[in-house]
């Protein structure tokens, strides 16, 4: 469903992505991992269409990103890491918007979005009449997801999804992507909560400094390096230091 | 992208799109104040924009009285048109065509580039409709009544005005178009305060040839400017004229014709060529987004090495620590910020122009130094109004949550950066200009120094509108326009004691006048900072709002 081979984005001299290759079947649900910096978000900014790679090639769903980026678009959900909607519209606004753009006609979205407002628990009140600039940060991340699976995309980006839901939906949302990757959609989740992603994800990929370090099941990548936790061959992986003695030092800095 | 999809106009998402960019044009949005959040804009801009430049149309119908003929009058009143929507189109189009922030909301969806691209021209059509149906409101009124004028002369004018605005627009459209793909993505962000600049400056220089086409002491020559001109062809107003010539005048004449065909063909092409030929609207936006992030390091430490200069050399004056805080952060944002840069871009381009135009125009060689001094006064106030606008209003809770006494010093702050880095530069190259223009009248220079004494007190105008926060506004459409119109309106005044100081340098009494205003400003100047400091609100209030 997602095919990338030699994929890499320079900006001047500087490569952010290093020809990653990468091959995500149809029905699994991947977790993206890597430090801040290392790729992950420009990486799926390639996959989405956002960003023209400088190099290599990428597939969803059978369609170029690069030649086919419009078609390839029609069946990609997307739930941006920064939260960004248009917040002089109200969610009913916006959710209608989205539905337009991905050519839904009106009796067959309204029945939609007023299904994922009622999943995410938003009321008719607040979604009909307030802008989204006034809605707390949690309330806007329900209307980004509900944005993004609207048009029921067959491949699916998270980028912290959970990001400021409240524990109840953040559960009832982690169910949700289980059940959609078991329906057969594919589904790339990013986040930087590696309990989450050690739990939910069937396979993780390990990204640092725009390379590919780790590619595996979670047992699978335990067993090559070694540790007991996921947490712990990340940071194996990623980083040189010591975390727990930077964190002391560091604390103890603060009072001098 | 596959050719078929990539030259579709999908009608439905033009729709959707123009609506939605329609209604946030015209929503109440929440800003950020020392009190927490309130709720501006909406419809009153926009309705006060009207109002303001209605009235400029009827100012400028009453010049109707002179032209007298259909073609004329119609010519000047595109003239001022085409200027005005020309320009207020320019310092909109950058933030609408080109809005990072909208990528992560649209960049993936499957939008074609051409639909994209027409939504938000026909967004800027939507607000410069606005804004040139307003000015010629009374104009089109007025046509009906010149010698010439046949019934159809009104509505001759609409039509002539609302293909001009779509020229105008489209214009912008397409240079913009053209900027992203003849200089390519890499260097947009550059480029694009560049193009702003380079096209404010070709708006304002020719703004000031048309007028000496109609040379209105010896009486205009309607025949002399149609037949014996060959500029004619190569000015807009005359091509929109000649459809309020061909259709509402009594005069036949086969010119009218061919200009109004001359100006429906440009339309269609820049029309055509914006909308498209050109859009690669969504890699972009896109490229600008990434590359605000992959800012290389050494201008980023030269900008931070020259700001720590500066303060060094300003310490003095920059004693406070908040004051020295928030004219670090105004820096940052003027010589950093993509959008920033823009939005001043616009207002910085007539600072370049106008001055040299004296040193070719020997009539208005004391007028035009003298008045772009009075307007660099004012130059304070475009600066703070354009450092309020951000797309990331909520980053300005910074100045909630700091234990900082009050807003007044942070204005403060802020206003000192606009007058060193902004202010300063433009009136030592005025006033290098106006030694140069004046030379053979060097008693005029003295005409400098009523306004230079001024501009301490005209600095702290802008904090008497309220409290004042860097970045803590949202960027909408018309705003900036309508900071253009306030400074307007704010130079009347400054350019009638302009005015009353070229009077009295004639009349000798210059000297007492001066020493009365020098103590006048003082006590203004004081007044105005005590009323800066009252209206800013103390923290502990503040704090009771936050999150209300």
């Amino acid at each position: 469903m997602i095919r990338t081979r030699q994929l890499s984005k320079r900006y001047g001299p500087r490569e952010v992505v290093c020809g990653i290759d990468l091959e995500i079947p149809a029905g699994q649900l991947v977790g993206l991992l890597g430090p801040n910096g290392a790729g992950k978000s420009t990486t799926i900014k390639m996959l989405t269409g956002m960003l023209a790679p400088s190099g290599g090639t990428a597939e969803v769903a059978g369609f170029d990103i690069g030649t086919q980026a419009l078609e390839a678009k029609r069946v990609i959900g997307y739930v941006p890491e920064s939260g960004a909607v248009f917040e002089a519209l109200t969610a009913n606004e916006y959710l209608r918007l989205v539905s337009a753009l991905h050519g839904m006609s009106e009796a067959e979205a309204q029945p939609r979005i007023e299904r994922f407002l009622a999943f995410f628990e938003l009321s008719a009140a607040e979604t009909g009449s307030k802008p989204l600039g006034s809605f707390s940060k949690g309330m806007r991340q329900k209307v980004v997801i509900t944005a993004a699976l609207l048009h029921n995309p067959k491949v699916v980006f998270l980028d912290e999804p959970l990001d400021g839901l409240d524990a109840n939906t953040a559960l009832q949302f982690k169910s949700l992507v289980q059940s959609l990757a078991r329906e057969g959609k594919t589904i790339v989740y990013c986040s930087h909560i590696l309990d989450v992603v050690e739990r939910m994800c069937e396979r993780v990929v390990i990204i640092h400094q725009g390379r590919i370090l780790e590619d595996g099941s979670v047992p699978q990548i335990l067993e090559r390096t070694g540790m007991r936790s996921l947490e712990q061959a990340f940071n194996r992986l990623t980083s040189t230091q010591d975390q727990a003695q930077r964190a002391e030092d560091m604390a103890r800095s603060m009072n001098s | 992208m596959s050719g078929s999809a990539a030259t579709r106009i999908d009608w439905r998402q033009v729709r959707a799109l123009v609506r939605a960019f329609v209604l946030m044009s015209v929503r109440k949005m929440p800003m950020r104040t020392l009190r927490g959040e309130r709720k501006a804009g909406g419809l009153g801009p926009l309705v006060m924009l009207f109002v303001l430049y209605t009235l400029f149309g009827a100012l400028m119908a009453a010049m109707f009285a002179v032209t007298k003929d259909v073609f004329l009058s119609a010519f000047t009143a595109h003239m001022m048109t085409l200027f005005v929507v020309g320009t207020a189109a320019m310092s909109e189009a950058s933030d609408v065509l080109f809005s990072t922030s909208e990528n992560d909301v649209l960049g993936h969806r499957p939008i074609p580039p051409q639909t994209l691209v027409l939504a938000k021209a026909l967004t800027i059509l939507a607000f410069t409709g606005m804004l040139a149906g307003a000015m010629n409101l009374v104009p089109t009124i007025v046509l009906f009544f010149m010698d010439d004028a046949r019934p159809l002369a009104p509505l001759a004018h609409i039509a002539s005005v609302a293909l001009s605005t779509i020229f105008a627009s489209a214009a912008v459209v397409c240079l913009y178009g053209v900027v992203a793909r003849v200089l390519g993505r890499e260097r947009l962000q550059r480029a694009v305060t560049g193009a702003q600049i380079a096209s404010t400056i070709f708006l304002a220089a020719g703004f000031q040839v048309v007028p000496r086409l109609l040379d209105t002491r010896n009486g205009i020559d309607l025949g002399a400017l149609l037949h014996d001109s060959w500029t004619v062809w190569l000015i807009p107003p005359a091509w929109f004229a000649g459809i309020d010539g061909w259709l509402g005048s009594a005069v036949s004449e086969p010119r009218f014709e061919q200009l109004a065909l001359v100006g429906l063909g440009v339309t269609l092409v820049c029309a055509w060529l914006g909308v498209l030929r050109l859009p690669t609207a969504n890699e972009s936006v896109a490229s600008l987004q990434e590359e605000a992030r992959e800012e290389r390091p050494p201008p980023r430490s030269a900008v931070a090495g020259r700001a720590s200069l500066v303060q060094r050399m300003l310490g003095p004056w920059l004693r406070d620590p908040v004051e020295r805080a928030s004219f670090a952060l105004a820096h940052a944002y003027l010589a950093r910020e993509r959008g920033v840069k823009v939005r001043l871009a616009s207002a910085l381009g007539f600072y370049l122009v106008f001055p040299v135009i004296a040193i070719f125009d020997h009539q208005r060689s004391s007028f035009l130094p003298l008045m772009m001094i009075w307007m660099g006064a004012l130059l304070p106030i475009t600066v703070l109004e354009t450092l309020r606008i951000t797309t990331r209003p909520e980053a300005a809770d910074l100045f909630l949550y700091a234990p900082i006494e009050g807003g007044a010093r942070i204005f403060h702050g802020v206003r000192k950066a606009a007058i060193v880095f902004v202010q300063l530069p433009i009136l030592c190259y005025t006033i290098l200009v106006a030694c140069w223009a004046m030379r053979a009248a060097p008693t005029q220079l003295l005409l400098l120094l009523p306004a230079l004494v001024a501009m301490p007190l005209l600095s702290l105008v802008p904090g008497l509108t309220g409290e004042y926060l860097p970045l803590s506004v949202a960027s909408r459409t018309g705003q900036r326009t309508l900071q253009s119109m306030i400074v307007f309106l704010v130079m009347i005044p400054a350019a009638i004691f302009g005015g009353l100081s070229y009077f009295a340098l004639r009349a000798g009494w210059f000297w007492p006048l001066f020493a009365l205003e020098v103590p006048l400003v003082i006590a203004g100047h004081v007044a105005l900072r005590g009323i800066v400091a009252r209206r800013s609100r103390r923290l502990g209030h503040a704090r009771e709002g936050v999150g209300a």
